[in-house]
């Protein structure tokens, strides 16, 4: 049995999503019927409310709206925050929600939701962002779909699937852009997305415990990161040494107020010159979410740690300005 | 609006009474949801903060209301004016 409960009794929520024919349904086929011993209610983009051997599903309806003001540009989902608040009155049906998204859906918004909103993180916690690529197809999308590049960047697993239609040469080739568009998340090769469900579920992704668990490699630089300025890249920052509290939230706000758009994902750990303690921080565009971790042990080098991942991005002054934030 | 400290929640409390004011408020369906927001800002000319009503009725039927104040400080009558 797969164990997927959050802790504090919070009820993990999973996000699907891939572009049209990635193999979504299939996956979510596979979910719902395999025998892991979790109640599953999901979240999907078609009307009607249906039981599938005692599953709930529900309809959504993609209905996405900005919540906004002088210092925040933030788009959520008026439909997940209804059916969420009518799902959590039937919290003893279920262990686990899933929301599927469309193939063309930015899944931002899915995720702002559960940031924006006190009392969804009170009661839900973000499991994680599940992407299927089609291995033979996203080729003809993946240069030119905002869509499709987004949901590959917003990932923290990505199943490769399809994987019996391509060479391996290809699926190679497909992986290594995908690396340097995302090098948080994890690749799982599939054919008909047959994976073990632990795979994409209980992930705890968003779990600030958890930032630091990043894949191998996510800090390295790509030299050809620079061919793709235009494209979603990842940016990593690997620094020893303090940072000037004031001049780091200086920094970072000016950085999400001006750039929050195109940022899709950050994370990290930060060494603060003012405290004994580790910082630890994510954050979807705008939405920003850190507190202090665990004190740093008296022999561990003071690391700042973090990796940015989002369209256009400079990595020289993203590092420039980064590094100026040091004592 | 500092990042470096953790985002300012509402209180449960006012959360609760504040929901409450807004389902006496507005017609809010069964299956339909209220969600109480607060939104920062320091920018010039920008409220310091302003609580949101999200009404959630049903498919297309989602609306926001805004009061210019903090959550704690919301009335009934703030609700009421809208």
């Amino acid at each position: 049995m797969t164990t997927t409960e959050a802790k504090d009794g919070l009820v993990p929520v999973t996000v699907l999503t891939g572009f049209l024919g990635a193999g979504k349904t299939t996956l979510l086929n596979r979910i719902l019927t395999e025998h892991h011993g979790q109640r599953i209610a999901v979240i999907e983009n078609e009307f009607g409310e249906l039981g599938i051997d005692n599953e709930l599903v529900i309809g959504a309806d993609e209905e996405v709206f900005e919540m906004n003001n002088g210092c925040i540009c933030c788009t959520v989902r008026g439909d997940l925050i209804r059916i969420l608040g009518s799902l959590m009155r039937r919290r003893d049906r279920f262990d686990h929600i899933l929301v599927e998204t469309t193939g063309m859906a930015d899944p931002g918004p899915v995720i702002q939701t559960f940031f924006m909103d006190d009392e969804m993180q009170e009661r839900l916690s973000l499991d994680g962002v599940v992407t299927l690529v089609d291995a033979k197809h996203v080729t003809q999308h993946i240069d030119d779909s905002h869509e499709c590049q987004e949901q590959i960047a917003f990932a923290d697993v990505i199943v490769l699937n399809k994987v019996d239609l391509a060479s391996e040469a290809e699926l190679d080739a497909l992986e290594g852009r995908i690396r340097s568009m995302n090098r948080g998340a994890r690749i799982h090769r599939a054919t008909q997305a047959d994976l073990p469900i632990d795979r994409v579920v209980g992930l705890q992704a968003f779990n600030l415990d958890r930032v630091l668990e990043m894949e191998p490699g996510l800090m390295e630089e790509d030299p050809d990161d620079h061919e793709h300025d235009e494209s979603v890249t990842s940016v990593g920052i690997d620094l020893l040494g303090d940072l000037d509290s004031d001049r780091l939230d200086a920094w970072l706000s000016e950085l999400l107020a001006t750039r929050g758009p195109d940022i899709f994902r950050m994370k990290g750990v930060l060494s603060l010159a003012d405290t004994d303690e580790r910082f630890v921080f994510q954050g979807v565009h705008m939405l920003f979410d850190g507190r202090p971790d665990r004190p740093w042990a008296p022999d561990e080098e003071r690391r700042n740690r973090l990796v940015f991942i989002g369209r256009n991005l400079d990595r020289d002054a993203l590092e420039g300005g980064f590094r100026a934030c040091l004592v | 609006m500092s990042l470096l400290h953790p985002r300012r929640r509402i209180d449960p409390v006012v959360a609760a009474r504040l929901r409450g004011w807004a389902l006496e408020r507005w017609t809010i369906p069964e299956e339909g949801s209220v969600s109480v927001q607060e939104l920062e800002c320091d920018k010039p000319g920008c409220p310091p903060r302003e609580t949101v009503f999200v009404l959630a009725r049903g498919p297309g039927e989602t609306e926001r209301h805004k009061v210019l104040k903090a959550a704690a400080d919301v009335t009934r009558d703030d609700l009421e004016a809208l």
